[in-house]
């Protein structure tokens, strides 16, 4: 028990794992709650393509010696913008301009960290993040732009949530739907800059998609599943940053794989939504069958 | 600016300085082929309008061009002496799209949506008060789904899910109702709450406009009927406008007229090019039992 403890509580001294845990847990949180809009409207993609799109202002940041969240949050809004620009003409179809934008931004990236001799260490730290090596500055900057973000979220609630659950009702009571998602894609670009430090450009569409996706398998009310996948994107953070730094495995990685586990247990064990009690509920509708 | 028009003003209910729906040479569509040609249209308070026509004539069109989400290339739309548009020709619209145009799969209960309904009214930055609730509570009671208020709305039955569009277009507070195929895939019972809201409606000074393929339950119910085919082709009450000559002008060779006792009326019904492809018949006893 004392060994467990100590297991537990250990690490806990050290001030860049507590920065750590703090870092996982603003951007569990912050993801968890823009990432319910991702699932729900089906944005998995386009948070992917955000992602990485941001990597040449991250880098270009780094080149002129400047904090990453300016660089990153700058090419992250433009990136939103450019693609919810592109999306409103009808020549080009969402998915292409997508595809078309984040290689070619991803690619820029590459090119400008190329520059720098012996560039592949820097390069895992942005693609992988670091979480143990966040500053001080980086969690006051991920707090800022997770209460900026938290903030959007409760004033913008009734017209993020009607636009995403019916578009024509919205556009018919005359919301601007299309500043409304423009809007959704800058909050998730800054949600994406958040995270950054802990899971990098890679994987961050994995804390955007799989708490929420796991939170969906639990509730049928859009407040408890912003709220359960807030707390299973903290949780995983903060079990992925012990766990790796126990094992001393990649903490990105290991984070999402915590997630990512979780996200299998829901879908075996949520009740009603999950594998079991589907087929718990047919296996008594096929009973009633036989019995009536 | 786009938002000008939410500005959530509680615009005056009764719009007694002009008549329900007035269209003046309006044409709506795209570059070669208008959807919609030169339409004159004038409608009155108290009315219950059936909006008919073959597939693709333009009836959803001519609904949504008085509600303002698509925006006519050439012509004048006022509703109530508003221009469409106007936050005063908004706020005196409750609206029912067709029920295929929503994800019913969205974690909301039947009390969420019919919320929405109050969203234009609220504005932006504020959130629903006692009043609001009250609205959708009496909405609920209206349509008869006050006991499922709390159910997620893929739990309900296709004419429960109607009904509860209906309420919220009740709780948007507006005297003209557009509905889109309210009738589509419902039940009899569904289908004489409905019938007797509509009626109520009228009978205390409001206007309906509703779109559907049922030419027998139209001639039953409406006051007045509005032919569609790419142009009005004909306004008038059921039994001037419910002619063979004049539906085989709107639908082509595709309409069988039947021989009936009733002298009001001749009784028609479209053969399967009137009915949508794809979507399930009427389920309604009146679209069975025409033939003598």
């Amino acid at each position: 028990m004392t060994e467990w403890l100590h297991w537990l509580l250990d690490p806990l001294q050290f001030a860049f794992i507590q920065r750590g845990l703090l870092e996982v847990v603003l951007m569990g949180l912050t993801c968890g709650l823009i990432g319910t809009y991702v699932v729900l409207r089906g944005m998995a993609f386009l948070g992917d393509a955000i992602s990485h799109a941001i990597f040449p202002g991250v880098v270009i940041a780094f080149l002129l010696h400047i904090n990453f969240f300016v660089g990153a949050l700058a090419f992250g809004v433009l990136t939103a913008g450019t693609i919810g620009g592109l999306s409103r003409n009808r020549r080009v179809s969402e998915d292409t301009a997508i595809g078309v934008l984040f290689a070619g931004m991803f690619a820029l990236g590459i090119v400008l960290i190329s520059t720098i001799r012996g560039y592949t260490a820097d390069l895992a730290s942005f693609l992988f993040g670091e979480i143990l090596g966040v500053s001080n500055e980086d969690v006051i900057a991920s707090m800022i732009i997770g209460l900026l973000v938290l903030g959007a979220l409760v004033l913008f609630h009734k017209e993020l949530v009607l636009v995403a659950f019916d578009r024509e009702m919205a556009e018919a009571m005359g919301l601007p739907v299309w500043l409304v998602d423009l809007a959704l894609l800058i909050l998730i670009a800054m949600t994406i800059v958040v995270s950054l430090r802990a899971v990098g450009n890679i994987l961050v569409v994995a804390m955007l998609v799989t708490p929420a996706a796991a939170a969906r398998l639990w509730t049928d009310r859009l407040g408890v599943m912003m709220a359960l996948s807030a707390l299973f994107g903290a949780l995983g953070g903060v079990i992925g940053v012990f766990v790796s730094y126990r094992t001393d495995l990649a903490a990105g990685g290991t984070i999402v794989l915590v997630v990512t586990a979780w996200f299998g247990v829901s879908l075996l064990i949520a009740p009603r939504h999950g594998l079991l009690a589907q087929r718990r509920s047919a296996a008594r509708t096929r009973a009633g069958e036989t019995h009536a | 600016m786009v938002t000008a028009h939410y500005t959530g003003e509680r615009a005056g209910n009764l719009a007694s300085s002009g008549p329900a729906v007035r269209l003046q040479g309006v044409t709506v569509g795209y570059d070669a082929a208008p959807v919609l040609n030169n339409a004159d249209l004038e409608i009155g308070w108290g009315q219950l309008v059936g909006v008919i026509g073959p597939n693709g004539a333009g009836k959803s069109t001519l609904l949504k061009t008085i509600l303002g989400t698509l925006r006519p290339r050439g012509g004048t739309v006022t509703i109530g002496g508003y221009p469409a548009h106007t936050a005063g020709a908004r706020n005196a619209i409750g609206y029912v799209p067709q029920r295929e145009v929503v994800n019913w799969d969205f974690p909301v209960t039947v009390r969420d949506v019919v919320l929405m309904g109050r969203t234009a009214r609220l504005g932006l930055l504020r959130f629903p008060g006692a009043a609001d609730r009250q609205a959708t509570q009496a909405a609920l009671e209206r349509v008869g789904m006050a006991d499922l208020a709390g159910r997620q709305i893929s739990q309900l039955s296709g004419g429960q899910q109607q009904r509860v569009f209906l309420a919220r277009a009740l709780a948007q507070g507006g005297n003209l109702l557009l509905l889109d195929e309210p009738l589509n895939g419902v039940d009899v019972t569904t289908q004489e709450t409905i019938g007797a809201l509509l009626h109520a409606h009228t009978a205390g000074g409001g206007t309906v406009l509703l779109a559907t393929h049922d030419l027998e339950l139209a001639a039953e119910w409406c006051t007045q009927i509005v032919l569609v085919n790419h142009a009005i082709v004909a306004c008038g009450p059921p039994q001037t406008v419910l002619q063979p000559d004049l539906l085989r002008a709107a639908y082509g060779g595709h309409v069988l007229v039947m021989p009936t006792g009733n002298a009001d009326t001749a009784h028609l019904i479209p053969d399967d090019h009137g009915h949508p492809g794809g979507r399930p018949p009427p389920t309604s006893r009146r679209s069975e039992g025409v033939a003598p």
